[in-house]
């Protein structure tokens, strides 16, 4: 292994009183070595990414390091002062974030905040400092530099944010950049060519790399080393080939086995089913504008039509923007379609009006993706998966029966429906919300990136409930993903969609074995770890 | 859709709202029992039936009441806002008199508001539940709590009374006949009761918004993002959490400047400050319906045009905002 930049013995981060647990880290040693990347792995809560905010000597108020040392070229950075560790920060070790959204401040322009990171370390003046981020904005493969400095962060793509903090980072040619899960809120294609560009410029520029991430496919493109973190302790570490190869830990081997390989082994779907619901040439925009300006606009869903039968999953996968979301609002009628019809059971709800709907909403019913703004904090787990029967005119007794019937279903205590949803974890909620939609025994289940919230191994366990529910319930469910590895794990049908109009559709198998459109191609190279974790 | 086209349409818009105030004023103001000629009547101390229709008959108030609302409509429309029954001097005079002595005092106690506000929200935001965060609470709470003119009296009381620092009332010395600079100063000194005395209540609630929002802004990804930039903390402050803090700011400064227009009348009454909050007061206990008619139009497109300097000030403020979208 080569020499170690920074080493971290034992270290140990403690939460405020009161915290669920009395350390967030416990005891954590770690070489980061010169010129390599290595990565840490872990689930949420495993104390990663504060072990990473300990190095930038950035933790949250009230969390602070109690033990242990961060030596950096001879000194320990938890026994720095305020100003010498600013002093540090952002020359000799920088950072880049999750969100390059809300790591940018809005209000001020790209320039001013590549350059007041420059000015601060070196002496230098404005317009030299401006010339040298348009050099950085260009190295991190950025056109049109000089409009580009003086844009806001809302105006620019995700993934030209995240190329922005980057250079911004580099801006003082560091020895360490900390990377906290930044790919995490990108688009797969983006994330694909953000993990490249890093690779790219830590070769370049011989620096070191902490990368933090959840994502094992992540650590097989990119890691040099690894270490897996759980509840705040290394499990286990080594070179990368070691770890994926021959993992020693069992939490490691659960690790991986959880992360979908993207390979597809679902039958394809039942034969001459006849569709529950068949959606064709479906339409709708979205306009802006209006009074004294020309109104324009946007057609979010373009011309879509697919079918939906009984027992059998689609998925309609696809980036931001790509239209999947507006779809599966129009098809559950949140959203009024312009053009198209929506045939469900025999009966067209494209545009049918509140009174006809009502009887035929319990029938199609949705699971949201954040598990913690879905459910209303204020009620009880209790009160809010009966309201939807009750809504119905279903006696109360009989609701609350079904409800402890559903909760078991859903792998949830009963005992626990008198709780408030802020007592349960993500993946729990998540249960909470498929009870909700189940108690109404719906015929179509739309489930909108169900578990693009939850930590990989319990993203494993509600796909695999979701599975048992459809087959049980022999449910219709239309299932929305950014995800092709999920997409590969659940669904017997996918359908690839991008600025509102279909790419391709089939059965997963032969999409994901022969792809007949460039883009679905560019989404099955762009899964990380794709070759690697495969091959393991 | 462009900023020119925007502003376009709002004033339009703000056409449109001052018609609707003068038909609303209009009939309301007729609504109270009497009217001028009965006050006239009144102070000259008899009440001849005849005199009374004559007061009526000059003043028009004998016509129709549609007739009046026509002939008072088509006027206004060509800027002629009517003669005081009281001044008998054209209302516009009367108001644009006076409406520059108003407009100085707002904008003094809107600077000093916003001013004050925000250091002493920031001040409160470094700490939050410190002892200086306390006491920034519990004074801007008493402050917002306690009745203005009750307020103006006791400034007056102590300042003027007992300490005998400032003057009481009026907009400048009487008699004095100061030019130029010594003017300007003394105009200064008389305005620095009744401006903080109406600036105390907005401070109060500046002072709030700013702690808030500055403790909220502090603990965004970006603020860290400054950190790990390693700028010193002064600009974190700065460049990052402050100019995200104002933001809010912006909206509600330009809501209480159109507040302000209308609210000093009690404090400019305590300070018998020469303004049209003055006016007001005479215009009502006299029964001058042209005059208080035209001061409510006046006040109106105020408001409309604070609004407007609101929303481009926040579009300034806000790049993220575009006006008319």
């Amino acid at each position: 292994m080569a020499e170690a930049l920074i080493s971290i013995r034992d270290l140990t981060v403690a939460l405020p009183p009161g915290a669920d647990r009395a350390h967030a880290v416990d005891g954590v040693s770690l070489d980061i070595p010169r010129n390599e990347i290595l990565c840490i792995v872990g689930e949420s809560g495993s104390g990663k990414s504060l072990t990473a905010h300990a190095v930038m000597g950035l933790l949250p108020r009230g969390v602070t390091a109690s033990g242990g040392q961060i030596l950096f070229g001879g000194a320990d950075l938890l026994r720095q002062r305020p100003e010498a560790m600013r002093k540090l920060r952002g020359r000799d070790i920088a950072m880049i974030f999750q969100d390059p959204m809300a790591a940018l401040n809005p209000v001020v322009n790209i320039g001013q905040q590549i350059t007041e990171q420059i000015r601060a370390h070196r002496g230098i003046g404005e317009k030299e400092a401006l010339q040298q981020a348009a050099g950085l904005l260009a190295e991190m493969g950025l056109k049109d530099t000089k409009s580009l400095l003086k844009s806001f962060p809302h105006q620019l793509s995700g993934g030209q944010r995240q190329r922005v903090m980057i250079a911004m980072a580099l801006s003082l040619s560091p020895k360490l950049l900390v990377a906290d899960e930044p790919t995490t809120a990108l688009d797969v294609t983006t994330q694909a060519q953000i993990l490249k560009l890093i690779k790219r410029i830590q070769s370049e520029r011989e620096m070191s790399v902490l990368f933090i991430t959840h994502d094992f496919g992540v650590v097989a493109d990119m890691a040099d080393r690894v270490a897996v973190m759980r509840q705040g302790r290394v499990v286990e570490s080594g070179t990368t080939t070691e770890v994926l190869s021959n993992p020693t830990h069992s939490y490691t081997r659960a690790l991986i086995a959880a992360v979908p390989t993207g390979e597809c082994d679902l039958p394809p779907p039942p034969p001459d089913a006849v569709p529950l619901m068949a959606v064709t040439r479906l339409s709708k925009r979205f306009r802006r504008g209006g009074f004294f300006s020309g109104a324009s606009a946007i057609a979010a869903v373009d011309n879509v039509s697919l079918t939906l039968s009984r027992g059998e999953t689609l998925g309609i996968v696809g980036e931001s923007g790509s239209g999947k979301s507006t779809l599966a609002r129009c098809v559950i009628r949140l959203l009024d379609p312009d053009e198209g019809e929506i045939l469900f059971d025999g009966a067209d709800i494209a545009r049918m009006g509140a009174r006809g709907l009502r009887p035929l909403r319990r029938r199609i019913q949705m699971v949201f993706q954040d598990p913690f703004s879905s459910l209303n904090p204020r009620e009880t787990v209790g009160d809010i998966i009966i309201a939807g029967p009750r809504a119905y005119g279903e006696d109360m007794r009989e609701a609350s029966r079904r409800a402890a019937d559903i909760m078991r279903l859903v792998g949830l205590n009963p005992e626990t429906m008198k709780r408030f949803p802020h007592e349960f974890s993500g993946g729990q909620r998540q249960r909470i919300g498929l009870a909700r939609a189940l108690m109404l025994k719906p015929d179509v289940l739309i489930a909108d990136e169900p578990v693009s919230a939850l930590d990989v191994t319990v993203q494993a366990q509600v796909l695999k409930l979701l599975d048992d529910v459809r087959q049980q319930m022999n449910l219709a469910m239309l299932f929305i993903t950014h995800d092709m590895r999920v997409a590969a794990q659940v669904c017997h049908r996918v359908m690839v969609m991008r600025h509102g109009q279909v790419v391709e559709s089939g059965p997963t198998r032969e999409i994901f074995a022969a792809p007949s459109s460039d883009y679905t191609r560019a989404l099955l190279a762009a899964i990380p770890g794709r070759g690697l974790l495969a091959a393991v | 859709m462009n900023r020119l086209s925007y502003i376009g349409a709002r004033l339009v818009k703000t056409v449109l709202i001052t018609v609707a105030v003068v038909l609303l004023s209009f009939f309301l103001i007729r609504l109270a029992p009497g009217d001028t000629a009965t006050v006239m009547a009144g102070q000259a101390g008899f009440a001849d039936e005849a005199f009374m229709k004559s007061l009526r008959a000059e003043y028009g108030l004998d016509q129709p009441v549609p007739v009046q609302l026509w002939k008072y409509l088509t006027a206004v429309a060509q800027g002629d806002l009517g003669m005081s029954f009281v001044r008998r001097q054209p209302v516009l005079d009367v108001i644009l008199e006076r409406l520059p002595n108003t407009m100085l005092l707002n904008a003094f106690a809107l600077l000093v508001a916003i001013g004050g506000g925000v250091l002493f929200g920031m001040f409160a935001a470094r700490r939050p539940g410190s002892a200086g965060d306390a006491s920034v609470t519990v004074l801007s709470m008493l402050f917002y709590a306690v009745p203005q003119f009750w307020l103006g009296m006791m400034a007056m009381l102590v300042f003027s009374v007992w300490l005998g620092w400032l003057p009481p009332f009026g907009i400048e010395t009487m008699g004095a006949d100061y030019t130029g600079l010594a003017r300007i100063a003394d105009i200064a000194v008389h305005m620095i009761l009744p401006g903080v005395t109406l600036a105390l209540y907005f401070m109060a609630s500046y002072a709030r918004l700013t702690r808030t929002a500055m403790i909220e802004v502090a603990d965004q990804d970006f603020v860290k993002t400054a950190r790990a930039k390693g700028i010193s903390e002064g600009q974190v402050a700065h460049r990052h959490i402050l100019r995200n803090a104002l933001i809010p700011l912006v909206t509600f400064a330009g809501l209480q400047a159109a507040i302000l227009v209308g609210g000093s009348v009690l404090v400019e009454n305590v300070f018998s400050w020469p303004g049209v909050g003055t006016l007001a007061y005479e215009a009502v206990t006299t029964r001058d319906n042209p005059l208080l008619l035209g001061i409510f139009i006046v006040t109106a497109v105020l408001v409309s045009l604070f609004n407007l300097a609101t929303d481009i000030a926040y579009s300034i403020a806000d790049p993220r905002v575009e006006l008319g979208r």
